[in-house]
């Protein structure tokens, strides 16, 4: 009967599956593309272009995904305006707001987290593009930006994992992603080891592609920069 | 799911008659003796007329006092246990609650995995749309239309089956279907028809809103009215509350709380007026306080059991027995791999069953009662534990290998290099980091209101569904959350300048 009711669910899971990554990808996409010119903006010594990035990311990472969510699923419909707006179809489908939702999230942290490693970065390597004459573009476009990355690949590899998992928020505001299909798998057949174990099953298979992908990409470009500290042992 | 479902049962069938055996009392003492004490009823505080919360945080409705007047007739302690509708029949199985007063409609398939008692109300489902829709409520006229319901409520069951070509859209609270039909997301509602009347219709707003369509009452699905939900097997609960059902219908109790309730009705009319003159948070503002003080303990207490398993899976990374290896990597990679809140939902329904089933074959009727907070701290700690073990790990190896090899070489013992001179420095590398871990473990807490705990966002979810503005409350959450993220910063703001002293760093011109 447990066997039964899960192979019953089966594309209930296979459909929610399927949700979670187009979920995931969108976020991700969105969010990776805005990052990247903001949190060069965030670095520059320009207080006007550097404080609007800084409030953006300070709002949003201070807030839980979930209430973000909840502000564009639930809150955006209390103003009629916005209701009798030509926009309101596409504002109010679960799908944009879930995707909105998680890109921002997403675009907030890679953000600061491209501003952490460029602002970390070795005084040397710097100083000595700066005495090789370089201009700021070029600096950043040759030194600091693939370096920043490179360093960045570790949390990057985390954030992307955190994003994937945030898309299971995606099944309070009624999507049927792959923790939507559990919830429904466990409230229809009241299995609650089954359903969810299920689930986790799924997402740890989507995990650790995920984190072996960023090893292998680690590997590739971020040992040799570390080649010192590997033998700490 | 066996073990819980057969053996459990079995054994709370068998405990009444060996009970008999041990003591030759009488039936009757036996049965009262055989009700929990305290009896913990799950009620669900979001579907008014019958359940709601107060701007005071009291639970209130028809099926509150129906509780409570049961209790009392029984000459039982009592506790109500709020808890999401979909989750109810779960937590009853899991034995987190006793018995279920929730409008819970009787059904056949329903009673395959618990008992009920006779019915306590009745009343026909109907579907609720715009007044200039002009929806057709057949199958056919529904047709590719938007129908909005309570997720696993006898109306999801029944739309599903009826309206097949129309589109089914299921929400946790029937709340949310509300302020979803107001958004025009979906073309109807289908629900019960006087929670759609008290609960929307006679809202502010609701009067662009109308029934359509004829009442659904077919017995296949809407059952005979609403029942006490009981586990299978426990008679003794069941026979008591029939009984005390029995005698409140006779005795007058149960007419007065009905008229209380159209009373009840009366005052709903009336509330928003007196609402908006309760401040700029219609009186909510001290519920979101409470909820956030349990927010913030609920998180302090993970990040302490976090930084404990952190400090733990670091050294175990990073020693030389590849066992401990072996097991910190499982820890992380497991972890991490999943996300918070199919882990919470799964301690949450699926440790209660192993509990209870470690505890039967220690000899004990039932194991202790994982509650929201408890199942909150653990899962939130041991989750970011795992994260904040990639922390420390990657800011030791950002120590340069020199002064660790400088400090043994001065004859230092692994642990006092570790103290005075790896410790400090890896600490100034994990601070960043640290500070992002704790943020979002800050804000993970957000949704442990899905497993029923009475903390910040629950409370403004209860709040918004009562007043109809959403965003105000969720914005009020964001605040709160701003503020403990600016609190948090500062601190960390402090310590990082403290450990910054001397570190020099690059100028950009």
């Amino acid at each position: 009967m447990n066997a039964q009711a899960l192979i019953d669910s089966l594309p209930l899971y296979a459909s929610g599956l399927w949700t979670t990554l187009r979920l995931l990808l969108a976020s991700l996409l969105i969010g990776g593309c805005l990052a990247l010119p903001l949190a060069v903006l965030r670095c520059l010594p320009t207080p006007w272009l550097q404080a609007p990035v800084r409030a953006f990311t300070y709002v949003i990472r201070g807030t839980p995904m979930l209430v973000q969510l909840f502000l564009l699923y639930y809150g955006l419909a209390q103003f009629e305006f916005v209701r009798d707006s030509v926009l309101w179809p596409v504002l109010s489908s679960a799908w944009f707001c879930a995707i909105a939702a998680f890109a921002i999230n997403s675009c907030a942290y890679t953000t600061e987290m491209l501003a952490g490693a460029i602002r970390a970065l070795p005084f040397g390597e710097i100083e000595a593009a700066q005495a090789f004459g370089m201009s700021r573009a070029q600096l950043m476009r040759r030194i600091v930006l693939p370096a920043a990355m490179r360093h960045c690949l570790p949390a990057y590899g985390n954030e992307v994992v955190m994003i994937l998992h945030g898309t299971s928020l995606a099944s309070v505001v009624t999507l049927m992603d792959l923790t939507g299909a559990a919830r429904e798998t466990n409230a229809r057949y009241y299995l609650p080891f089954e359903a969810f174990i299920a689930a986790a099953a799924i997402y740890f298979l989507l995990t650790f592609i995920l984190v072996s992908a960023f090893r292998a990409a680690e590997r590739r470009w971020l040992a040799p920069l570390r080649r010192d500290a590997v033998n700490i042992g | 799911m066996i073990i819980r479902g057969s053996r459990l049962v079995g054994w709370r069938r068998l405990l009444p008659c060996l009970l008999a055996c041990l003591s030759g009392t009488a039936m009757p003492v036996l049965a009262r003796a055989a009700l929990p004490d305290p009896v913990r009823i799950g009620v669900e505080g979001a579907y008014p007329p019958f359940s709601e919360v107060g701007p005071d945080g009291e639970l209130k409705g028809f099926d509150i006092d129906i509780a409570r007047a049961l209790c009392a007739q029984m000459r039982v302690r009592c506790v109500l246990v709020q808890q999401n509708f979909d989750g109810m029949i779960p937590a009853l199985n899991a034995n987190k609650i006793d018995a279920v007063i929730a409008s819970l409609s009787i059904t056949e398939e329903r009673r395959k995995s618990v008992d009920f008692t006779d019915k306590y109300y009745k009343t026909p489902g109907r579907l609720v749309a715009r007044r200039d829709a002009a929806l057709r409520p057949t199958p056919d006229g529904l047709a590719g239309r938007r129908i909005g319901v309570q997720r696993a409520s006898t109306y999801d069951r029944y739309a599903t089956d009826t309206f097949a070509r129309s589109e089914i859209v299921r929400y946790a609270k029937l709340d949310d279907v509300f302020l979803d039909l107001a958004a025009g997301r979906i073309d109807a509602a289908f629900a019960d028809s006087v929670a759609s009347y008290v609960g929307f219709l006679r809202q502010p707003g609701g009067d662009a809103y109308a029934f359509v369509g004829p009442d659904f009452i077919e017995p296949r699905y809407f059952g005979n009215g609403a029942g006490i939900a009981v586990r299978k097997g426990d008679t003794a609960l069941r026979d008591a509350l029939n009984a005390a059902i029995a005698a409140i219908r006779a005795n007058g109790t149960y007419a007065a709380i009905q008229s209380r309730y159209v009373d009840f009705d009366l005052y709903v009319d009336a509330s928003p007026a007196a609402a908006a003159s309760a401040g700029p948070l219609h009186g909510y503002a001290r519920s979101l306080l409470q909820g956030a003080w349990v927010t913030l303990s609920l998180a302090l207490l993970s990040l302490l059991l976090a930084l404990v398993l952190a400090l733990l899976g670091a050294s175990a990374k990073l020693s030389r027995s590849a066992w401990l290896r072996a097991i910190a990597q499982a820890y992380t990679t497991a972890v991490r791999s999943v996300p918070d809140l199919v882990l919470m939902l799964l301690v949450f329904f699926g440790g209660q069953a192993l509990v209870n089933a470690l505890a039967l074959r220690l000899g004990y009727a039932r194991g202790p009662d994982i509650d929201p907070f408890v199942a909150g701290v653990l899962t939130i700690g041991f989750i970011y534990g795992a994260y904040l073990t990639e922390t420390f790990r990657g800011a030791f190896l950002s120590v340069p290998a020199g002064q660790r090899e400088a400090a043994l070489a001065f004859g230092m013992s692994p642990w006092l290099s570790f103290r005075r001179i790896v410790g400090p420095q890896m600490l100034r590398h994990a601070l960043p980091p640290l500070l992002n871990n704790w943020l979002v473990l800050l804000k993970s807490t957000a949704i442990v209101s899905v497993i029923g705990l009475t903390d910040l966002m629950q409370r403004a979810g209860l709040a918004a569904g009562a007043t109809h503005q959403p965003f105000l409350f969720y914005a009020a959450v964001g605040g709160l959350y701003l503020g403990f993220t600016a609190c948090s910063e500062a601190a960390f703001g402090w310590l990082s300048r403290r450990l910054d002293v001397g570190t020099r760093r690059a100028v950009y011109r």
